[in-house]
């Protein structure tokens, strides 16, 4: 029994193998990438949207310091599984126009974004050695995956249909890290990372700016 | 309407968390047995010392000394390691130090040279980690690198960590594990590396963690690595490897943040310090000591000696047998002592290794224990490295 309490507490962390990690950052960059243009050139004809597509995924995926994953890299390392995986729904799915009491393809859910908010400045913290106990070496353990899985239920059943998507695209997210350890083998390198962290501050201020204006 | 409202829903969620869970349960090594150091060397007694012709208990007799090879047109060279192999192989001894045209410049790489034990002399210098190589096994960009770190894991295969900057300085820094190449033949130098991984320390691009001190060897054939975190603040981190080179864990070594390069001794098995370099003005050679070995750190006071904000070298051969390399001059790197200890609290002057004037500096000392001597290398002045030799009444090695 205290053995497989401490095969829990101090799990061995399982990290991603090296060629799932190269490609798999790669693949990330050109996803994130893909979502951030085509957002951008919406008014663009479908096909030339497609190919540029084709251009992004090959440009980024091209070994050696042509490609932009090469840059990307060496400053930011890899965003999150789940800004990899936000942007592929975003691409796959693309958006409606909006309609009263429809979210569309974005972060709908409040409670999410604080969240967000608050344990980016928790990992912030952590990083700085603000306190004592480190939040980072907690997310190499299988019991990290807990609270994240009690969050999404707690999302998916307290939820409209019409918010469901951010709880589907973080259970996804589960799911392959899981499968392929990516980014690095660490929770919380896959739920968030800091250019995440940095939109969700940016979607909370607006938010909370619209609140006052309609005050 | 809500999702999860049905027994449906909850129950196929529910399979999900309990699958999720218990696959990435499988997917891990059982937990490591708690670390145990283990000691290049044993105490013998004096009479064995008469008897053997070596110089008595805690004598310190400076055997040889010199310059490394420098490869070709590298005027700059800085932060050596030394790692020892085991009686019976060729060779002794392997430095690995970083060159290029000065600090931080983008030419700069990783040297290694050997020392032969049947040749008594070290070879030339070779190129072993460069930049180009290094960027394209990762798959993105490097801007410099440095403080190489060397060891043998328990298969005999030699690794090396190596400090690879980001988009910045050295506070924008990563540690990158790399590992001899299966190409290497048997008996012969490792000289090719190929990536492992860039280790994943912090949430914050995994950036301003390095390596500079050697690792503390355990009982299991695994190691803890000491590194440290300095983007601002500074703090210790400690890193357990198993046997065969793999990430077992990370734990912070202090609440202090100040204090840096991070220096492992064992007092007995589980029961080491860590001695560090400390940034204050008037600083002292700082201290954590571990009673469990290294799952939980405690501060310590700090040691009466004085530390230039300059990295320690330290160095346990057997219990009561600890050495200290380090700067001791209050606020230049200019002298150079090796300290010995019995208790790793007082330290005592065992050999001045360098004294200079004026900027002169003597600095980034490494230690390691081979052919039953101490072995030491240290920078000389950023343009050399230099290595001493010394022969140490008491101890011999620990294996045959």
């Amino acid at each position: 029994m205290m053995d497989a309490l401490n095969h829990w507490v101090h799990a061995v962390p399982a990290l991603p193998a090296p060629d799932v990690q190269f490609w798999g950052w790669r693949l990330a960059w050109a996803v994130v990438l893909m979502a951030v243009l085509l957002g951008r050139l919406r008014c663009w004809p479908v096909r030339w949207r497609q190919w540029l597509a084709l251009v992004v995924l090959g440009g980024v995926l091209w070994p050696g310091p042509a490609s932009p994953a090469h840059w990307f890299g060496l400053a930011f390392q890899s965003p999150s599984l789940f800004s990899a995986v936000w942007c592929a729904a975003y691409l796959l799915a693309p958006p409606r126009p909006a309609q009263p009491g429809h979210a569309g393809w974005r972060l709908s859910t409040h409670g999410l974004v604080w969240l967000g908010v608050l344990w980016g400045w928790l990992l912030l913290g952590d990083t700085l050695a603000w306190w004592t106990p480190s939040l980072y070496a907690w997310g190499f353990s299988p019991l990290a995956l807990l609270p994240v899985l009690a969050v999404v239920w707690l999302y998916f059943s307290g939820h409209e249909r019409d918010e469901r998507r951010t709880p589907v695209l973080l259970a996804v997210t589960l799911v392959l890290f899981v499968a392929t350890r990516l980014p690095s083998g660490n929770l919380w390198d896959a739920l968030l990372d800091p250019w995440l962290w940095l939109a969700l501050h940016g979607r909370l201020l607006r938010d909370l700016w619209r609140r006052v204006r309609r005050q | 309407m809500p999702l999860m409202t049905s027994f449906r829903a909850r129950f196929w969620w529910a399979m999900l968390s309990v699958a999720l869970v218990g696959a990435d349960w499988a997917w891990r090594a059982p937990p490591p047995a708690a670390a145990r150091a283990h000691f290049p060397a044993t105490v013998h007694a004096q009479a064995a010392d008469e008897a053997s012709q070596r110089p008595p208990s805690h004598l310190l007799v400076l055997q040889a000394q010199g310059h490394l090879p420098m490869p070709a047109a590298t005027p700059a060279a800085h932060a050596s390691t030394l790692v020892a192999f085991p009686p019976g192989q060729d060779p002794a001894l392997l430095a690995f130090w970083f060159a290029g045209s000065g600090e931080s410049e983008p030419d700069v790489g990783i040297a290694m040279a050997a020392f032969s034990r049947s040749r008594q002399t070290w070879s030339d210098a070779r190129w072993v980690v460069q930049r180009e190589r290094l960027s394209r096994q990762l798959g993105f960009a490097v801007r410099r690198i440095g403080n190489p770190v060397a060891w043998r894991d328990g298969q005999g295969r030699v690794h090396l960590f190596v400090v690879a900057t980001g988009m910045g300085g050295w506070a924008a820094s990563r540690i990158v594990q790399l590992r001899q190449a299966d190409s290497v033949a048997a008996g012969t130098l490792p000289t090719e590396y190929d990536v492992v991984r860039v280790l994943p320390l912090s949430w914050l691009f995994n950036t301003s963690f390095l390596v500079r001190a050697a690792p503390l060897a355990l009982e299991d054939g695994g190691m803890v690595l000491p590194v440290y975190f300095e983007l601002g603040r500074k703090v210790p981190v400690a890193l357990r490897f198993d046997a065969q080179g793999r990430l077992l864990g990370m734990v912070r070594l202090s609440r202090r943040t100040h204090i840096l390069q991070p220096s492992l001794l064992a007092l007995d098995d589980q029961h080491w310090l860590a001695l560090m370099r400390d940034t204050r003005p008037q600083g002292r050679v700082t201290v954590v000591e571990t009673l469990d070995g290294g799952a939980h750190w405690q501060d310590q006071p700090d040691l009466p000696l004085t530390n230039p904000d300059s990295s320690v070298a330290a160095l346990t051969l057997a219990p009561g047998q600890h050495w200290l390399a380090h700067n001791s001059s209050p606020d230049s790197r200019r002298v150079l002592d090796l300290s010995r200890s019995e208790s790793g609290a007082l330290w005592l002057l065992a050999a001045r290794l360098a004294q200079g004037a004026g900027v002169q500096e003597f600095s980034y000392p490494a230690l390691a224990w081979a052919d039953d001597s101490l072995w030491v290398s240290y920078t000389d002045q950023r343009a050399r490295i230099a290595w001493q030799r010394f022969a140490v009444g008491g101890v011999h090695s620990d294996t045959p």
